[in-house]
Formats: C-alpha cells, structure tokens, sequence
C-alpha cells in the first residue's frame, strides 16, 4: 500500500499549505457561525484512491468495532469534545461496549440531536450490534468503540495524531473490522 | 485504518463527502443528519441498515464505490436544521 500512503501524505502536505490561509479569512465567518461563508473555500481532502484490506474471515467470526463522529463521551470519566472551538477537536474517547446509555453525552454542535435524543442507534447503533451479535451475523462486539468529533478543521491532525492512536487500540483488541458511522 | 490491515465499512449520508473521502466501503442512506442508522425506534430498518453494511463488508471488491440504499425517511425540518458546510474530517479511515 506504499502508493496510497505517498498519495495520503501528498494529499496532507497540500492541505497544511492551503490551511493557515482559508483559516484567517474564515476565521470572522466561523466566529460568526456563518458556515456557508466559513467553508466556501475549506481545502477539502479529495482522495483519489484508497488502501484496501479484504476482510480475513466470516463475518459471523469476527470482533467488530464501532468508530462514530458523533462527539460522545463518557460523562463521568471524560472531558466533553471542545465543541465550540471553530477549529473543533481531534481527540478521541473511548467507549467501553458495556458503558450505560445514560453514561454517554454527546458535545457537538454541528448537527441537529433531536433524534438521538430519542435513539441513541441512530448514530451509535449499540443495541443494534448486541442484536446482530445474537443472531451470529457478527462474531463478537469489541471491548471498547471509539467516538471522535466530527466538527475538525484539522485534517492533518485527525490522519497523524488521532487515527494512528485509534489503531493502536483496535490492534490491542485484535478487533477484525471496524463499523465507521459519520453523522 | 484499511493501510494498517483493519477493513472497513461506513454508513453515511453525505454522499458528496463519500465520494471525497473513497471510504473503501460505504453505504449512503437517504436520511438527515443525526439519524445516519435510521429513524428513532425503528429497529428493524437500523438493523437492515447495519446488514446491508456488513455485507457489504464481506463481499464487496476493491474501490467498487459506495453503495446507495433505497430507503428515505426525512422528518419535518430534519435536512434544514445544522450545517451542511461542516467539515466532516476529510480523513480517510
């Protein structure tokens, strides 16, 4: 996969030369929460290919794992995402599979919560994946899932610092697949 | 992600973002933002949702591109409310 990771790394060189420009004349707009302005001219990572690796067995076999851009966090034991920041947050949480729905919160404010409000599957689908479990359609569920913000202007910082820590974690857990639910 | 040896499948709704982004495997749906499984309570098409996903994950072959499912729930004022223009990372998992 050296071609991808050439083409990744490319991509990212473009977008840290492009970003302190679109950051200071976007920053009044982001102040202003004026996000059609703001992004009008955002150096969008556009990937031309992707790295691929075939799953290695049955599904029914596998420890699948859940990474979310929902902007949950554990109330208790996390610090919220810096939802508000206009250059948003490239941390990630750490969701144990068997926390309690009424642990998690979410911070985000860049898309409307009145559904999982409601329903937490509808971004976080954990009761859905119990079931799937259940009915041998997945091996297992993975002891922890994953839960980044989806409001980053940071690219880069999300592909070198916070996706490479997240695989570490998914190595640990010998996790075969990963389910990834954007919002 | 997919580069250091874990597959991958997405469910997303942003069909545009999917197709900057060349996730390796990736379902759209037709539904608002805030609900990308599928409606509050309905159980059964989150899970179809979900099944869709993981056969996809299974037999799909390399960049054969994203898989679009028919289904369509929009609610009210669903699509209008947040912002379109925010940047879901441009990263690749």
């Amino acid at each position: 996969m050296e071609i991808d990771t050439e083409m990744e790394l490319m991509n990212i060189a473009a977008f840290q030369t492009a970003y302190p420009g679109w950051l200071e004349q976007a920053r009044p707009y982001l102040e202003a929460a004026d996000w059609k302005s703001s992004f009008r001219d955002f150096p969008y990572v556009k990937n031309a290919d992707s790295p691929w690796t075939p799953l290695e067995k049955p599904l029914r076999e596998c420890r699948v794992a859940m990474l979310s851009t929902a902007g949950l966090y554990l109330k208790e034991d996390h610090a919220p995402f810096s939802a508000g920041d206009i250059e948003g947050d490239w941390s990630f949480r750490e969701l144990p599979e068997d926390a309690p729905s009424g642990q998690l919160a979410i911070a985000h404010e860049h898309y409307p919560q009145k559904h999982v409000e409601q329903d937490l599957n509808c971004v976080y689908p954990r009761d859905r994946m119990a079931e799937l479990v259940a009915q041998g359609v997945i091996g297992e569920l993975a002891p922890r899932n994953f839960s980044i913000s989806g409001y980053c202007t940071r690219v880069d910082k999300v592909v070198e610092e916070t996706v490479p820590q997240i695989v570490e974690r998914l190595k640990a857990d010998r996790v075969d697949a990963l389910l990834h639910i954007p919002v | 992600m997919e580069a250091a040896g874990i597959p991958t499948v997405a469910v997303a709704n942003l069909k545009e973002r999917v197709e900057w982004v060349r996730y390796p495997r990736a379902v759209v749906v037709k539904f608002p933002r805030g609900a990308t499984v599928g409606p509050p309570g309905d159980a059964a098409l989150q899970r179809k949702v979900l099944q869709d996903a993981f056969t996809l994950l299974e037999n799909a072959a390399p960049a054969g591109g994203p898989l679009e499912l028919p289904q369509r729930w929009t609610v009210g004022d669903g699509q209008s409310s947040g912002d379109p223009q925010s940047p879901q990372t441009g990263a690749r998992t």
